[in-house]
């Protein structure tokens, strides 16, 4: 029958011992009363006797191992005699050592079952240990109540507290101080060293975020058309300078009686889109749709109107703008501006421009160029008007002048024919009496 | 230094105060020579300074205790010996309504300038009515002092200052250190009232005894190194003052209390120390405090039984073990 | 220089004012207690004033005097202040014991009164060693202890009895035999008729004195004065007498027969009545002078009382001071 020898008891203190040297192999015969292993204890090294005859059947603890008194160290009985069944009996040391591992640190420190460790919700704990746990702001319950005792004491809170004490790296806590972080917030293992590099993240995540908006709804089909557009059309740019005195000068004269009959205070652009959609009249290449199969020449001249909003743009149209005097052209503007920011315009509203004005004067733009307003073929960028010196008869004088650019796709219109266009726009704008012809 | 005994050193104390102030006088029984006390320890005095001023008394407790308040209140300094603190039962009056209370109620006019020495403690099987141990109940009467001297150093300082004190003094000797051998100085000292004296320092537990339980506290102490526990042993000597500054800095250093006792558990003065160690030192208590005195009973003759009533080193030792 | 009975007329003044300062003085505290100014207990010696002054009248200034709960009498005779004893009975600040003693506990230390007592037959012994302290210092002073026929039941009359004769001090145990240990009549509490008789057991000179004549009470006294001072003490005398009131202010003394009371207080009995009687008849003092002795007493009371009442009150924490000589401990 196989039996297990234990590390012996070598001297009244010892309370473990230390497998020095195997003096016999597994398989080996050992004589009953002959030496067979060498053990450390803390007096001094000794060689043990065999208690019995047999054959060394199994080296539990390996030369080296610490093992405990009365713990089992090899396995003696007959010769190839197994050793399952005796093996299973006991706590193999270094057999299961690994299996054992990690010792849950809480787990060494768990009370026994009948241990009382509070009454309700008090805890067990001294005056003593209250103050300073008080002092260091530790909650008491995270302390871990101490094996064997009535109660918490003080050694056991500064305990806690040394275990818990944050380890830092010298550069980790220059670093910690300089930017001000608080140590404490990191979310580190319990124990672990905090490098330098474990601040890296909070220093990043600490730099001003940007704002985050969410890609959606008007913004989403912006996104979508500026692209398409850019994407399908050739988009070319051209720009005239326009002498606005003209304009100016009539807007003067008009503006109160369009105020008594429309209820509108008529606006520079106003005129320019008056005078844009005459021209159209005369370029209907320029008021067409482009498609690969062939280009359509829109039969009416929609003109849209770039409004700004809140988050985006729309453009509502006004109908048959060359139909319309600045007037009529002023209050239907009005209204559909009003409406377009209030969020009110009907699908008729906005859909069908054949061409569309852009007017960043306001913005003290004095030039730009616009992305065409799929699916027509050009766009009218209008700039602020600008009080200039300009050259006329070889003299110097000041003119109010404004830019105009013209943004075309140049697979339905060629850049000769948009050239035209704009200055005849430029033409009507600088000689407004020729609307009347 | 020369090493005198606990009575020599007492009996040194009084020839010198004697020889000091001829207002000093004893009274009490059987203190003259050849006798020279039930205790020996007023040996030789009858001799030199006559059986006037060492008066032995009939068996009057209660006349001699009265009559050496009332000398005390016209001037003199006298001092009563009762022979074992259990007879205080037969004067109780004179300490407690007459010695203890006339400077008050006189409103300060009269002083008492009285010292009561008495004896007590067991363990020579001198049973229940002559074994006593009653400094609790005195120190519980305001108007009196209370010391219990536990070396000859001390015995013959506070002897000294005792009789120089204007108030009425209990001073308390035990009948097993009247033997106990210890260096007194030739030269001219006093010990204070008031100052407690550590015997031996410890960080680990301070522990308090007072008389014949100071040397039980001391072994036990030594019995406790062994156990790596580091006992701060502090004899108290003088009850009424007590010195409390030096027991609370202690138990603030420690942490803990424990407190050897001769006299019956309940009541007895180690309460008021645990009580005033609870009040100035709360914060700084690990455990709670434990008393090591005699349990609830007489004390009863047979030598086994008085051995199971009384502290000792093994109970202080064994009870100090237990708080940690 | 007249005189009576070979006592100086200035001596039978003192006497006369002494007792007419005790008589005045307690039926006033007694009035006071009664419509409730005084706090505590009151024990009237009214009825006494002879037994006391005749003893008291016996001694010079340097002489002790301990005497009990029923001590107005005595340290009155001895010279204690009415004022400071009024403001005492007050519990003001201007009382001999500062209202830490009152009634029972009037001491003046300057006049050697070692106080009166509250523990019955206590005083023997402290009148003991004061006696033992004279012997001791060689003087010639005389120490009395006061006490009733209760009193000398107690162990502490005894053994300071035994204790002063084995030694010869120079104790006076002067009781007053008034009949009444509280409420038990000296018939019960004792086999001798006269308290004399115990001094044969001690081996002590006794005497019996009439406690209401004063001049008789002062006879004897001044003998048993002679005898200590000689060094040939202690020595006893009993006064036959008798109190006016119970035990207490308040005591009905339904303990006592009926008539006795009135017996006592008649003119044939009553110790201030028996003096002037006396005084006047042997043309030792006029009426008029008599009475002018009583109206200036009179006068001392008012001013007595009124001392008492305006005294300052204690301040509470006072309470405190004089436990030990140092302060608290």
């Amino acid at each position: 029958m196989a039996t297990i020898l234990n590390m012996p008891r070598l001297g009244l203190t010892m309370s473990e011992g230390r497998v020095v040297r195997w003096l016999k192999a597994e398989g080996d015969e050992i004589k009953a009363g002959e030496e067979y292993v060498e053990i450390e204890s803390d007096k001094s090294v000794a060689a043990h006797e065999a208690p019995e005859a047999g054959f060394l059947l199994k080296i539990l603890a390996a030369e080296g191992d610490v093992v405990e008194i009365y713990k089992p160290i090899a396995v003696i009985g007959q010769q190839n005699e197994s050793v399952d069944e005796v093996l299973k009996d006991i706590d193999a040391p270094s057999a299961e050592s690994e299996a054992k591992e990690p010792i849950d640190e809480k787990q060494q420190m768990s009370v026994k079952k009948d241990q009382e460790t509070k009454d309700g919700d008090r805890i067990f704990i001294s005056p003593a240990a209250r103050r300073i746990a008080a002092e260091n702001n530790v909650n008491i319950a995270e302390i871990p109540f101490p094996q064997g005792k009535k109660r918490i004491e003080k050694a056991h809170v500064i305990d806690y507290l040394e275990a818990n004490k944050l380890k830092v790296t010298p550069l980790a806590s220059k670093i910690a101080e300089e930017q001000g972080i608080d140590l404490k917030s990191l979310s580190v293992e319990p124990g672990k060293r905090i490098f330098s590099k474990d601040l890296q993240q909070v220093l990043q995540t600490s730099a001003p975020q940007p704002a985050r908006i969410k890609v959606a709804g008007m913004r989403k089909v912006i996104a979508a058309r500026m692209k398409e557009s850019i994407d399908t059309a050739a988009h070319v740019s051209l720009t005239t300078e326009v002498d606005m005195s003209k304009v100016i000068e009539m807007r003067q004269r008009i503006i109160d009686p369009i105020m008594g009959k429309w209820d509108v205070k008529v606006s520079i652009n106003d005129i320019v889109i008056k005078c844009t959609a005459f021209a159209l009249k005369e370029f209907p290449r320029i008021n067409s749709v482009f498609t690969p199969e062939e280009i359509i020449e829109k039969a009416e001249i929609n003109i849209g109107v770039a409004v700004a909003l809140q988050e985006g743009l729309i453009v509502p149209v006004i109908r048959n703008a060359d139909m319309l005097s600045v007037g009529q052209i002023a209050a239907v503007s009005k209204e559909l501006s009003a409406k377009a920011k209030a969020g009110a315009l009907n699908p008729d509203e906005y859909n069908g421009g054949t061409f569309t004005v852009s007017n960043l004067g306001m913005y003290d733009i004095t030039q730009f160029t616009s992305i065409i307003n799929q699916p027509e073929s050009a766009i009218l960028s209008v700039a602020k008007v600008v009080e200039r010196p300009v050259v006329l008869n070889g003299e110097i004088t000041v003119r109010p002048i404004m830019n105009l650019s013209i943004n075309f796709d140049h697979r339905p219109i060629d850049g000769a024919m948009a050239a035209v266009f704009l200055k005849r726009v430029k033409e009507l704008l600088e000689e407004p009496y020729e609307l009347m012809i | 230094m020369r090493t005198i005994t606990y009575r020599e050193a007492i009996n040194e104390a009084l020839a010198e105060e004697m020889r000091r102030d001829p207002e000093v006088f004893l009274i009490g029984e059987d203190l003259a020579d050849p006798f020279g006390g039930s205790y020996k320890v007023t040996k030789g005095l009858s001799t030199e300074f006559g059986c006037d001023r060492v008066r032995n008394t009939p068996i009057s407790e209660a006349g001699l205790a009265g009559a050496a308040v009332g000398a005390a209140m016209a001037g003199m300094r006298p001092v009563a010996e009762i022979m074992y603190i259990d007879f205080t039962g037969c004067c109780f009056d004179a300490i407690v309504n007459q010695a203890a209370k006339i400077h008050y109620m006189s409103g300060g006019q009269v002083q008492v300038p009285v010292v009561f020495r008495t004896q007590q403690g067991s363990g020579r099987s001198s049973a229940a009515q002559h074994a006593q141990s009653w400094e609790a109940i005195f120190a519980h009467i305001p108007g009196l002092k209370v010391v219990m001297p536990a070396t000859p150093y001390d015995a013959k300082g506070m002897l000294k200052t005792a009789i120089r004190d204007n108030d009425p003094v209990m001073f308390i000797e035990h009948k097993l250190l009247y033997g106990v051998k210890g260096e007194v100085p030739e030269e001219e000292y006093t010990v204070p009232f008031g100052k407690a004296e550590v015997r031996k320092e410890g960080k680990d537990i301070t522990l308090i005894a007072s008389l014949r339980m100071v040397d039980f506290a001391l072994e036990a102490a030594d019995k406790l190194k062994a156990d790596g526990i580091d006992a701060e042993v502090i004899d108290l000597r003088s009850i009424v003052p007590l010195d409390k500054d030096t027991i609370i800095s202690s138990i603030k250093k420690t942490g803990r209390l424990a407190i050897a006792q001769e006299a019956v558990e309940r009541c007895g003065f180690a309460s008021e120390i645990a009580t005033l160690a609870m009040e100035l030192a709360f914060d700084y208590l690990d455990a709670p405090v434990k008393r090591i005195c005699a349990t609830n009973t007489p004390v009863a003759f047979a030598p086994a039984l008085e051995d199971f009533i009384i502290p000792n080193t093994e109970k202080i030792y064994s009870a100090v073990k237990e708080m940690f | 220089m007249k005189s009576f009975k070979g006592i100086p007329k200035s001596v039978l003044t003192d006497m006369y004012t002494q007792m007419e300062k005790i008589r005045q003085f307690e039926l006033k505290s007694v009035d006071l207690y009664q419509v409730g100014e005084l706090p505590g207990f009151l024990h009237s010696c009214l009825g006494q004033e002879a037994a006391a002054v005749g003893v008291v009248a016996a001694l010079k200034e340097t002489d002790y005097i301990v005497t009990t709960h029923r001590g107005h009498g005595h340290v009155i005779a001895k010279g204690a202040e009415l004022n400071r004893m009024m403001a005492e009975l007050y519990a003001k600040e201007d009382g001999y014991c500062r209202g830490k003693g009152g009634s029972m506990h009037i001491m003046d230390r300057t006049k050697n009164i070692l106080g009166a007592n509250g523990i019955v037959g206590q005083g023997t012994t402290l009148a003991t060693g004061a006696g033992l302290a004279a012997q001791l210092r060689g003087t010639d002073q005389v120490s009395v202890a006061f006490f009733g026929d209760g009193a000398q039941n107690e162990g502490f009359f005894h053994e300071s009895m035994n204790m002063a004769s084995i030694w010869n001090l120079p104790v006076i145990f002067a009781c007053e035999n008034n009949m009444y240990a509280e409420s038990t009549c000296q018939t019960y509490h004792m086999r001798p008729d006269d308290i004399a008789e115990r001094a044969k057991g001690y081996g002590v000179t006794s005497y019996i004195a009439d406690g209401n004549d004063v001049i008789d009470v002062y006879l004897k006294a001044c003998e048993a004065v002679k005898q200590c001072r000689n060094g040939d003490g202690p020595v006893l005398i009993e006064s036959k007498t008798y109190r006016w009131l119970g035990h207490y202010v308040g005591d009905p003394g339904v303990y006592r027969p009926d008539g006795e009371v009135a017996l006592w207080k008649s003119d044939e009995k009553e110790p201030m009545h028996q003096f002037r009687e006396q005084m006047i008849k042997n043309e030792i003092f006029t009426k008029s002078e008599l009475d002018k002795i009583q109206n200036d007493v009179a006068d001392m009371i008012i001013s007595a009382v009124e001392f008492g009442r305006n005294s300052k009150p204690l301040p509470p924490e006072s309470a405190l001071e004089d436990v030990y000589i140092e302060g608290l401990l």
